[in-house]
């Protein structure tokens, strides 16, 4: 039995094809090195994949885990994760999800999930206490339903089984996933697991949903601790101008005039930093035309979801990434078509960023005469059409299914198709964030802007860093894509991230902020320091609550320091393993456009110097030239495979 | 006179979209936005420093608050912004 709380204690290995069970191991040991979330599943895939394996294989584990603090009322944090091989990178992905999934798996008293196989017709997978059950997800007329239909078939099916409403956790796939859609997600209640393509793996092994439900309850260190702990915490987050101010009230879509402000908001297909028109598709033009109300996954106080109606329904409202990609990214000012294209592809079960991005290319590719799409920047006419088109994977829809690389492998215009490692880049324009661009072409899973570091936050959207200097970032990137991380292990949410920056860093006319904002980029020397010596982070900061949250609810020892340090652990193992696959320097890439062509034609520096940024990076990480973490630097994080 | 773009929350809690405002530096904006805020919704619960903790732009660039304007100009203020 665990000493630690939080924990359900308890893994389960299933495999689809055969109906086996069996109880995964999963030590005080791997809990202390690993803790949960991705960097548990990046350890489940490390002892158990060669680096051979293929995304539409039975020999493609699916790893879905949640973290220790997930179920224990810690503010914002039932998130779980999914990982397994991408179809869309061929490498190891991860992708977070919000929700109420990972609350109900653990109510069925699993920490995490490990299929395997494939079902041998298509099925759904009811999880209740210690029994799997697959049914026939064709008989139970589930197979071929949108999200939001799939999600009420399995409730009813759940209620006529039991005999009363149960409550329960359900992720689904959509038809984009059944499809094989290289960019299809994984949904729970509104919330995405969108990125890399995870759905369609999904699909590929004939599953179409998991509910999980149960009456197990999470076991917490100190109720009494944690409680006060939570309240604290819960104000700090709610009095924060990001936390409780922007967040709730704008959401993500808050950013649309902070990166036109900045140069950074993707506008046609990446060719330009800012749109004419952006206030028309701005949060704040969402909140007053179309907002009506926000939301929040399960225990968060942040709540920066939106809803709004879309064909008198009300709706999942959209995030920054659409705003961005399909408003500027496409010449587009309709923000209630973006609404609606937002909820087709979530209803239809498609990443959001990817399918975007994969439309504006396709208005380039077309306006370059190498591929006939019929899309033009600025003509929105067929574009629903064209989503659900991706979807079921009909005429240019089968083609743009595939997404920007595969296009661009076939067509040509691999300058304009804008993905690192087959995923494709968020909406942030990183030419004038060069740290940014940095972090995309390294992030783990591809072109990914939180896994990244999101050093674009302190170039130019919260502190102002000089975006264009190489100083500090390599470092800067370090140290962030650890703590987010290890955040996102715990089972929160790294939103909670911003409350480690104080109002008055935020706040530009303070000297504390120009103060700070200038020296980002001297404090490299510091940064690299304390990324190689984290045991030096081991007083409690005022502004970091993680670790008592650990603390307290978990009974595990923790400052920051040691946080630190699990992060760095979870981010070169996801590494590591990536190099198995065949990762090397190579792949940390970014398209021509963004590397040779400058923003600005007057300015050289509004360009990624990607090259110099990367040598650094890979210094400060510990790793050889050629990107692969080195012997010493897995020595020192303890990543062995026997 | 200058146009001004007030946006983020201070815009959502006021109503204050765009004024007209007779400034000569950036600095000489903030009271203005402030008090036509006041004006608008006196219960906003909206302080100067709030409206000071702007970034500011001027026909698209980034500026300093010590920045002279010009007849014509268009000054956008943007307080901090995050997400994911």
């Amino acid at each position: 039995m665990s000493k630690y709380s939080g924990y359900m204690d308890k893994v389960a290995k299933f495999d689809l094809t055969t109906g086996k069970l069996e109880d995964y191991p999963w030590s005080d040991t791997d809990k202390e090195m690993y803790i949960g979330g991705k960097i548990m599943a990046n350890k489940i895939l490390y002892d158990n994949l060669t680096g051979k394996e293929e995304a539409y294989s039975e020999e493609n584990m699916i790893v879905i885990s949640t973290g220790p603090l997930t179920g224990t009322g810690v503010p914002a944090s039932n998130r779980f994760n999914i990982s397994a091989i991408s179809p869309q990178t061929g490498i190891i992905a991860s992708s977070n999800c919000g929700g109420n999934f990972g609350y109900y798996l653990k109510k069925a008293g699993y920490d995490a999930l490990i299929l395997t196989g494939r079902c041998a017709e298509h099925s759904w997978l009811e999880i209740y206490n210690d029994s799997f059950v697959l049914h026939n997800a064709d008989r139970e007329e589930v197979w071929g339903k949108r999200i939001t239909d799939a999600q009420q078939q399995l409730r009813d099916v759940i209620e006529r089984d039991n005999g009363c409403r149960m409550k329960c956790g359900i992720i689904t796939i959509g038809p984009a996933g059944e499809n094989l859609v290289r960019y299809a997600g994984v949904f729970s209640d509104e919330r995405t697991a969108g990125r890399a393509g995870l759905g369609s793996v999904f699909g590929w092994k004939n599953l179409k949903a998991i509910v999980a439900y149960g009456n197990h309850h999470t076991p917490i260190h100190n109720e009494k601790k944690t409680i006060a702990w939570n309240k604290k915490w819960v104000k700090y987050l709610k009095e924060h101008p990001g936390t409780g101010g922007m967040m709730p009230k704008l959401g993500t879509a808050g950013l649309v005039t902070g990166m036109q402000t900045a140069g950074i908001l993707a506008t046609r297909n990446y060719a330009q930093g800012q749109f004419e028109d952006f206030e028309k598709v701005s949060g704040e033009a969402l909140a007053e035309e179309y907002n009506i109300v926000n939301k929040g996954c399960l225990s968060c106080p942040i709540r920066c979801a939106r809803t709004v109606k879309v064909d008198g329904k009300q709706v999942k409202g959209p995030e920054l990434e659409i705003l961005g990609l399909m408003g500027g990214g496409i010449l587009n000012n309709d923000l209630g078509l973006i609404n609606k294209w937002n909820n087709e592809m979530d209803e239809l079960g498609m990443d959001t960023i990817s399918a975007s991005s994969t439309i504006a290319w396709a208005m380039e590719a077309n306006e370059k005469g190498i591929f006939e799409s019929g899309l033009e920047f600025g003509k929105t006419e067929g574009i629903t059409e064209l989503i659900e088109d991706i979807a079921f994977r009909r005429g240019i829809g089968n083609e743009l299914a595939e997404g920007t690389r595969r296009l661009s492998e076939k067509y040509g215009g691999k300058e304009f198709a804008i993905h690192s490692k087959g995923l494709e880049l968020a909406a942030y324009e990183p030419r004038r964030a060069v740290g940014q661009g940095l972090g995309y072409a390294v992030s783990n899973r591809g072109g990914c802007h939180l896994n990244a570091g999101y050093l674009v936050y302190l170039e130019g959207l919260g502190l102002h860093m000089d975006s264009q200097s190489t100083k500090g970032k390599a470092e800067l990137i370090m140290y962030l894509q650890d703590m987010l991380e290890m955040i996102s292990a715990t089972g929160q949410c790294i939103f909670t991230s911003y409350a480690l920056f104080p109002a008055a860093l935020l706040d530009p006319s303070t000297s504390v902020s120009k103060i700070t904002s200038s020296l980002l980029t001297k404090i490299g020397p510091i940064v690299a320091f304390l990324n190689k010596h984290p045991e030096l982070l081991c007083f409690p900061l005022p502004v970091f609550h993680h670790d008592r949250g650990m603390k307290y609810a978990v009974g595990m020892k923790m400052n920051m320091g040691k946080y630190m340090r699990i992060g760095e652990r979870g981010y070169n193992l996801e590494r590591y393993i990536d190099t198995l696959f065949g990762i090397t320097a190579k792949d940390d890439s970014l398209p021509a456009r963004l590397t040779d062509v400058p923003q600005d034609p007057s300015d050289d520096s509004t360009r990624v110097p990607l090259e110099e940024l990367k040598k650094k990076y890979y210094a400060t990480r510990g790793w050889t030239e050629d990107g692969v973490p080195t012997e010493s630097t897995l020595k020192k994080l303890g990543i062995r495979k026997g | 006179m200058v146009t001004v773009r007030v946006f983020g929350v201070l815009r959502l809690e006021s109503g204050v979209k765009r004024l007209e405002a007779d400034a000569d530096r950036v600095q000489d904006v903030f009271r203005l936005v402030y008090e036509e805020i006041k004006r608008v919704k006196p219960e906003a619960d909206i302080s100067l420093k709030d409206v000071r903790s702007c970034v500011v732009t001027v026909n698209g660039k980034i500026v300093k608050n010590s920045t002279r304007l010009k007849d014509g100009d268009e000054v956008m203020l943007v307080p901090s912004s995050c997400g994911g």
